[in-house]
């Protein structure tokens, strides 16, 4: 393609670790014009990032481009630092992943966004300031004026994701290159985040790079898009195809790992792998055995928690009555703010309630961990969701492990403990082997699996997972899930799964609690989240959730009674 | 992860290792010497006052015509000795505290912080000098002046790093998992504390060698006869341009040892610090 | 703004009570001084009427916290009793010696932060090279060698091209006043600057990899922007604490290179009072020195908060 604004042949990128390099990119093509949006899509270490840090140049000391990389007819891989210096910032700009960190905590918003007019454009210090206030405007950021002036820190997540795509647009660029953009945004956030850079790119006609590990991102925003597996490009083609009717196996499985609002699936067993192999899918049906006659285990009675801080009172949460039965399965959902982790933490006991009270089988709990007898605290346990922190670095795994079997005298000597250490990690599906690893020769996955087991170690009736799957890759995740999923089966293991992902919900609860701004809005089976009469907010969570474009083909199935 | 990063971390390594021969030096030097030294530190000779560098005084004599190597020595040692006690029990003792603050947090941290800040305001030097004032010169004096010093300061340390390691996931799953408090502060948090403990003891020790000399420079620390760098620093310096050796053996002493060991408490930084600062500059 | 404001008052609060709880512990240790002050003064043979005589004169026979009361008043009010060895009051001494030791520590400070930014700003934009290895292997050196040490070699050396001792007023000509001041400033600098230049490198270099300097290089702004706004201005946070915390350390050191240098400051007025037992002398003098640096940390709070947004917003 001659009128390409971007164009990569077979572009390689390498990072030189030690005497030897590793190849992050091998062999990328693809090309984008003016106004198109295409996707760059891959899970963690495909290279997809690497790509637009090659193309803007940045790549690091270590790392070295090769290939062909043509930015409007010009050869980005034979630029200098005077050639740059008239790309960068003035013709090709870059949104980045966490925006807390991309910009600088020093200077005000206003201040970085005019900073580059300044320089780019030549602008006055008041003209510039009056461009980036009315850039403020077009992201729709409320009061611009006031927005100006503040700092980072003063900004929530999304806001700031907004600034740093008005600082990206404001000197006009031809070509941003959008490195994650929405990652780690709630999922309303997020919705709202995409329909800025859609609109902006209709308005500007501005190419996009847009580089994701979420296909369903990918596939609602851009018209083409690429799948990337370990450097290598496996498959390409319009969006909706290949998330409809993908061919190549890996794209197949990643496509079957997404968790579907609308369908119960599993990854068969001997998935458990990093990914490769046949795809194997079986549908489960869609509402999982009811619970009525189970006993009631856990219950919160009005549970609140204020939070003091210089003379100001926060509520996290307040008023939240829930059930959990024995052997059920149940997700508290909601977004950042919304209280869910509060709650998990009171029922753990790591968070003292101000209000209310925690009944486990009727009686009710010490509100501080320590506080519970050995005895209680082992009936509930925790899975975190960061798979780097819920491990000790400075522990290996049998040491992790030994210590809920030595401390509930299931074993007596540490000969005992090691045999049934290993036990749990078979029944989590990792080898015996793995007993003298440390948490950073695991992997994400791997790392949860080590805490379910330690979890497992204690015999529990119930584990509090606190979004376990959010921070891993969809393939990863599916097969985290099915292991939930089979111990929850095999062990009769209740499950409070607090998450903000609507699809992992159905493929987990029976039962569901929607919590907005501290309060339960929604309380019921996962299929009333889908009903006509449910409250707006979770009709907004739905709507907000990325992949509309192949979802909306299938309408929500009928619950089987 | 890239090349230089890797590079640098070699060279720390190296660094380290280097540092620990230097100290190891130093210290055999210091603690077997004296038993081999053909002079006692304490002998003066009439005939051999203020006599320069030679073979048989190595480092030449003083003002009193005592041997000047020997004295450089056996003034290491006691400094070196008083050092690491004071700095052990100064930086363990703050440690301990600052571990039970950080994790207790509450009341317990609010006075026990509020207590190490006020002690903190005074700055070092003037809190020795009010420790020999009120309870006279001499080795206990300064062991309690430096642990006085070192204590607030370790416990400041130990408590910021105590209170980011509590609110890892890790440590909340210990708790849930059954662990007693106790259990969770030894098993779970001290094995992520203590290396920076270890590098906190290790700049503290070079603090201490100084100000052990400082204390004998101003004369209000280790008292004569008995030999001590800072002390023959400051005899010597009535003598500065007619015999410069006798301030180059202590001065030596002072510099090598401190040298080293801040050679190692560096390499120990950076090998704790590698995974953190494994960064790679932008511009 | 009312935060900014409610956060000076609180630290400006603090400042005072930690002047009290110095002021006591300054009373307490020299009340633990062991011996008879009386005796101490006027000589072991004394008769011990004298010696009764002399305690109701000084008040030494009344209880410790109406001693305490009566000399924290005084100071209040700017008298700090008189000295009983040099038989003159305290507080003209003590500011006249307090100015000189100042304008030592100030000079020294001032090139320090200077000096030691610029150093560790170049460093760490060579990291790795060759400038950066000779002049972290400087500062390592430099770390180590007290002031004492540096203060004799620098007698050594320059011993009749600068003079090595005493102090001239300003009056006595521009020249004259800042020659008696170049080797004690140098001498101060040498183990400071070591110290400020190694944190200043690592807070750059911290800077220079962080993802805020990667947006401004990719912002396309030139080089000299991203360094000096960029990264320079939040590497100077801990920079500027560990300045803070250096001026603790510059008290002791003034008072060692005040010797070595026999110059008429605090330092020595401090170790002469010590050497003497001559108590109100040492408690005027160590009381100043702490004064000094509480003010001083209180100043470093502000710049802190001056530079740190974080903290001054609501």
């Amino acid at each position: 393609m001659s009128d390409a604004l971007l164009s990569i042949e077979n572009l390689w990128v390498k990072y030189r670790q030690g005497l030897s390099a590793v190849a992050a990119v091998q062999g990328v093509s693809l090309t984008l014009a003016a106004g198109e949006i295409v996707g760059v899509v891959g899970e963690s270490g495909s290279g997809k990032s690497s790509i637009g840090y090659a193309v803007m140049g940045h790549l690091g000391g270590a790392g070295h481009a090769s290939g062909m990389l043509k930015f409007d007819g010009i050869d980005l891989l034979r630029m200098d630092e005077a050639g740059w210096a008239r790309l960068r910032g003035r013709r090709m700009g870059m949104v980045y992943q966490e925006p807390q960190s991309a910009l600088n905590p020093a200077y005000t918003i206003g201040e970085q966004i005019a900073e580059g007019l300044r320089y780019h454009m030549g602008l006055s210090r008041q003209a510039a300031h009056g461009r980036a206030v009315e850039w403020l405007e077009r992201v729709h950021l409320p009061d611009p004026h006031a927005i100006y002036r503040r700092f980072p820190h003063q900004l929530s997540g999304g806001q700031l994701q907004r600034a740093v795509i008005a600082m990206a647009f404001a000197t006009e660029p031809q070509l941003v290159i959008m490195d994650e953009p929405t990652t780690g945004l709630d999922v309303t956030t997020q919705a709202r985040i995409l329909d800025l850079v859609a609109d902006l790119r209709d308005r500007t006609r501005v190419g996009i790079l847009y580089v994701s590990h979420d296909l369903r991102v990918v596939a609602d925003l851009c018209e083409r898009v690429i799948v990337m597996h370990r450097g290598l490009v496996v498959e390409e083609g319009p969006a909706v195809k290949v998330l409809t009717r993908p061919t190549a196996s890996y794209t197949k499985r990643l496509v079957a790992s997404i968790p579907d609002l609308h369908r119960r699936r599993t990854l068969l067993r001997d998935n458990t792998g990093d990914g490769e192999g046949a795809v194997c899918v079986r549908e489960l049906p869609l509402v999982p055995q009811e619970r009525r006659a189970a006993p009631t285990l856990l219950q919160t009675r009005g549970l609140g928690r204020t939070y003091q801080s210089h003379g100001r009172a926060t509520v996290a949460c307040k008023e939240v009555t829930i059930d959990v039965r024995a052997g059920e399965s149940v997700a508290l959902i909601g977004e950042s703010g919304s209280g869910k982790t509060t709650v998990a933490k009171c029922v753990l006991g790591l968070e003292r309630p101000s209000r209310g009270e925690i009944l486990l089988d009727g009686a009710p709990l010490p509100a501080s961990v320590h506080d519970r007898p050995p005895a209680l605290r082992r009936r509930i346990q925790i899975v975190f969701q960061n798979p780097d922190g819920s491990l000790n670095g400075r522990r290996t795994v049998r040491q992790t492990l030994r210590r809920p079997l030595l401390i509930h005298c299931r074993a007596r000597t540490t000969e005992e403990a090691d045999g049934l250490s290993a036990e749990l990690l078979a029944s989590v599906d990792l080898p015996q082997a793995y007993l003298d690893r440390y948490p950073h020769e695991l992997s994400g996955g791997e790392k949860q699996r080590v805490a379910i087991a330690r979890a497992l170690g204690a015999e529990p009736d119930l584990i509090v997972c606190d979004e376990p799957v959010s921070a891993l890759d969809v393939s990863v995740q599916a097969t985290v899930l099915d292991l939930c999923r089979r111990l929850q089966a095999e062990r009769g293991l209740a499950f409070l799964f607090i998450t903000h992902d609507l699809g992992v919900v159905r493929q987990i609860a029976e039962r569901a609690v929607v919590m907005l701004e501290g309060s339960i809005c929604h309380i019921g089976s996962v299929d009333s989240l889908f009903a006509a009469d449910a409250h707006p907010y979770v009709k907004n969570l739905i709507a907000s959730i990325p992949g509309r474009r192949f979802g909306a083909r299938r309408p929500p199935e009928v619950p089987v009674a | 992860m890239d090349a230089a990063a890797d590079r640098r971390t070699r060279r720390a390594d190296l660094g380290l290792r280097l540092g620990i021969i230097a100290l190891g030096v130093v210290l055999v030097l210091v603690f077997a010497a004296p038993m081999l030294l053909p002079f006692d530190a304490e002998t003066m000779s009439a005939d051999a006052i203020l006599s320069p560098p030679d073979v048989r005084h190595w480092l030449g004599t003083d003002h009193l015509g005592r041997d000047v190597f020997a004295r450089t020595v056996l003034g290491g040692r006691s400094t070196l000795a008083l050092a690491v006690a004071a700095t052990a029990l100064g930086v363990g003792i703050g440690a301990s505290v600052g571990m039970v603050a950080g994790y207790k947090a509450g009341l317990i941290d609010n006075l026990l912080m509020r207590t190490s800040d006020a002690v903190m305001a005074l700055p070092s030097l003037v809190l020795a000098m009010l420790v020999m004032v009120a309870v006279g010169s001499g080795p206990a004096a300064i062991l309690l002046a430096i642990v006085l010093i070192f204590a607030p300061r370790a416990a400041r340390i130990t408590r910021s790093v105590v209170l980011n390691v509590a609110r890892l996931d890790f440590v909340a799953a210990a708790s849930v998992v059954g662990e007693s408090q106790t259990s969770v502060l030894v098993r779970e948090i001290l094995p992520n504390v203590w290396p920076n403990i270890l590098v906190e003891a290790c700049l503290r020790f070079s603090y201490a060698i100084l100000l052990i000399s400082a204390l004998g420079y101003l004369g209000i620390g280790i008292q004569p006869p008995t030999p001590d760098w800072g002390l023959m620093i400051s005899e010597g310096a009535a003598y500065i341009t007619a015999a410069p050796w006798m301030i180059f053996g202590p001065a030596l002493g002072i510099v090598l040892a401190v040298i080293s060991v801040n050679i190692v408490g560096d390499g120990l930084q950076e090998r704790i610090g590698a995974r953190l600062r494994r960064t790679t500059a932008h511009v | 703004m009312r935060s900014v404001l409610r956060q000076v008052a609180i630290r400006a609060l603090w400042a005072i009570a930690t002047l009290i709880f110095t002021s006591i512990l300054v009373f307490t240790a020299t009340q633990l001084m062991p011996g008879n002050v009386a005796q101490l003064i006027l000589g072991q043979f004394a008769s011990p009427e004298a010696i009764t005589a002399l305690e109701v004169r000084l008040g030494l026979d009344r209880p410790a916290i109406v001693q305490f009361g009566s000399w924290f008043g005084g100071i209040i009010r700017g008298d700090f009793g008189v000295s009983p060895r040099m038989e003159v009051p305290i507080a003209p001494i003590l500011i006249q010696r307090l100015g000189h030791s100042l304008v030592l520590a100030g000079l020294s400070l001032c090139l320090v932060a200077l000096i030691g930014i610029t150093l560790g700003t170049i460093a760490a934009l060579r990291r790795g090279r060759a400038l950066d290895r000779v002049l972290t292997g400087a500062s390592l050196v430099g770390i180590s060698m007290p002031e004492f040490v540096t203060g004799s070699l620098l007698i050594l050396f320059f011993a009749g091209i600068l003079p090595v001792s005493g102090f001239a007023p300003p009056q006595e000509g521009l020249w004259r006043w800042l020659s008696h001041l170049v080797l004690p400033v140098l001498s101060l600098t040498f183990i400071m600057l070591a110290h400020v230049m190694r944190t200043a490198r690592v807070s750059m270099i911290e800077a220079l990899g962080s993802p805020y300097v990667r947006t401004a290089v990719l912002k396309g702004l030139p080089k000299r922007t991203v360094v000096l706004k960029h990264a320079l201005r939040n590497a100077l946070l801990p920079t500027v604490t560990v300045i803070g915390i250096n001026v603790g350390y510059l008290i002791g050191g003034v008072v060692v290179v005040e010797l070595v240098f026999s110059y008429p400051g605090l330092g020595r007025l401090t170790v002469f009072a010590v050497q003497n037992r001559d108590i109100p002398l040492i408690q005027a003098c160590t009381l100043t020195m702490a004064g000094i640096y509480i003010l001083a940390s209180f100043t470093t709070d502000m710049i802190y908060l001056a530079l740190n947004p974080r903290l001054r917003a609501e």
